[in-house]
């Protein structure tokens, strides 16, 4: 009797018109792992993951990435999170994320590029600038767009803010609870002990800052007090020849 | 015969049979039912329909796929030509000609087009120049005053200031020209163009019959202004009146 009920109920599911909203857009049409150029949309309200050769990447909602023929990859929008097991670049048109075996956390957005560094060693190339610049785990910065100098503009690093990072990383975290809140916890670790590096390092920059505008104030005010002498001199002069007192 | 057998004939069986009645009726519906609204969606063309209109969906995700990955390019093309601007706008971005490159720099960023705007400025001061130096110094006098109106903060003002002075006298406009004088003695005091301003008062006090003036405005020049070319042609002045 329960069979047969199970049979019906069975049979009345396969009739239904289920809509689920899963996809992944592959352009070229199942490109991946077959071809060097690959753009890859995550168009589901679900993270995927994706494999390749050592990299491992969870793509937000929404999220597009592309592999071009050199072998790296450009995140054009949204946040995704990478596990490399080696060397690997990500490509943006602000700059490249060079991740030594590292795990990353990337957000795009049409104006920047935020990286945090989750784990392993983290190199960041800003555009129009040959020279790299570390970002240890625990550490977050922005790249921006190429400023009047030609170089991209890269922000000061500071610790990454925690809870977002938090929230973004579970989003797209492609495994259970327990074990992200043991990834999450060693991330929170190295984090604090940043932390204080961080806020060291932000506290020199700032000192640094209040000293050079300090000297440049009293150099200016110096070059003002000068000026303003020689002026009154010459106005002097001016006055009484053209007959203004 | 069976069926009575079953549900009906057999009065004691009956609590058992006709609960097996009512499923088999409604798997019975059901499986009509089934089948009618497939019939009906196979001769309605409906699932064909369902179809074409997926695979269009489809079509317009990779569409929107290309077209973001298409400003992609263009955005990573943009930047790269924002890194090259810095070396090339000096070089290539003057005068008519640097204008297409001017204007390139000017859509790349907010930011670089910060970069464009000491073209735009000594653009304009050509101009002035090149007309004072074809003696259209009404014209000239015209461009340095819109210069120095809009541009004042340029480190090409005190030039013009002087241009703008120099053309005034040069049309005769000596009013004008103290005007200016006054102006540059405000705001550039120590500037050598400053200078040759004063001497150039000098000069139309000379002309107004204001000898001692002009001695004073010379010997002034002569202890303020260090520079050498200010400092000798202050000197041949003295010398000149005193002749």
């Amino acid at each position: 009797m329960i069979r047969l009920f199970q049979g019906i109920v069975f049979l009345f599911l396969l009739t239904l018109d289920l809509n689920i909203n899963a996809e992944t857009i592959f352009y070229p049409k199942n490109c991946w792992g077959k071809d060097e150029t690959c753009a890859v949309q995550n168009d589901s309200k679900r993270p995927v993951t994706l494999q390749l050769n050592g990299m491992q990447v969870h793509m937000d909602s929404q999220a597009i990435m592309k592999t071009d023929a050199k072998g790296e990859a450009d995140l054009a929008r949204g946040t995704l999170f990478a596990k490399h097991s080696e060397d690997f670049t990500w490509h943006t048109p602000f700059g490249q994320v060079i991740c030594h075996a590292c795990q990353v956390l990337l957000h795009r957005d049409e104006k920047s590029l935020e990286v945090n560094a989750i784990k392993g060693r983290v190199t960041i190339v800003r555009k129009g600038d040959g020279s790299s610049y570390e970002l240890p785990a625990g550490f977050s910065v922005q790249l921006s767009a190429v400023m009047k100098d030609g170089t991209a503009n890269l922000d000061f690093p500071q610790a990454a803010p925690l809870v977002l990072v938090g929230k973004a990383w579970a989003r797209v975290y492609n495994g259970d609870t327990q074990d992200f809140k043991k990834e999450f916890g060693d991330y929170v670790k190295t984090w604090d002990q940043i932390a204080d590096l961080s806020s060291q390092m932000q506290k020199e920059e700032a000192e640094r800052r209040i000293a050079s505008d300090e000297a440049e104030k009293a150099h200016a005010e110096k070059l003002r007090q000068d000026r303003l002498r020689e002026q009154e001199r010459i106005r002097q002069l001016f006055r009484e020849k053209n007959y203004l007192q | 015969m069976v069926l009575s057998k079953t549900f009906l004939v057999l009065p004691n069986r009956w609590g058992m049979a006709l609960p097996y009645f009512s499923v088999f009726i409604l798997a019975l519906t059901l499986g009509w039912m089934q089948f009618f609204w497939t019939a009906k969606h196979h001769f309605s063309g409906l699932e064909e329909t369902k179809q074409q209109v997926s695979a269009l969906q489809s079509e317009v995700k990779e569409e929107r796929l290309k077209t973001q990955l298409a400003k992609e390019e263009f955005l990573e093309f943009r930047q790269d030509v924002a890194t090259l601007m810095p070396q090339a706008l000096p070089i290539a971005g003057k005068g008519e000609k640097g204008y297409p490159l001017r204007n390139l720099a000017a859509v790349l960023n907010p930011s670089t087009s910060d970069a464009v705007r000491p073209v735009i400025i000594k653009t304009l001061f050509e101009r002035g120049q090149e007309l004072f130096r074809s003696k259209k110094y009404e014209d000239a006098n015209r461009v340095f005053k819109t210069f120095v109106e809009k541009y004042s903060y340029s480190e090409h003002a005190p030039d013009a200031y002087f241009l703008w002075l120099d053309g005034a006298f040069k049309v005769g406009d000596y009013r004008q020209c103290i005007e200016i004088s006054n102006q540059m003695v405000e705001q550039f005091p120590g500037t050598e163009l400053t200078g040759f301003a004063l001497l150039r008062l000098g000069r139309i006090y000379e002309m107004q019959g204001r000898a001692e003036d002009a001695v004073d405005i010379y010997k002034t020049v002569l202890r303020t202004f260090p520079q050498r070319d200010v400092a000798s042609q202050a000197k041949a002045s003295l010398k000149g009146l005193d002749l």
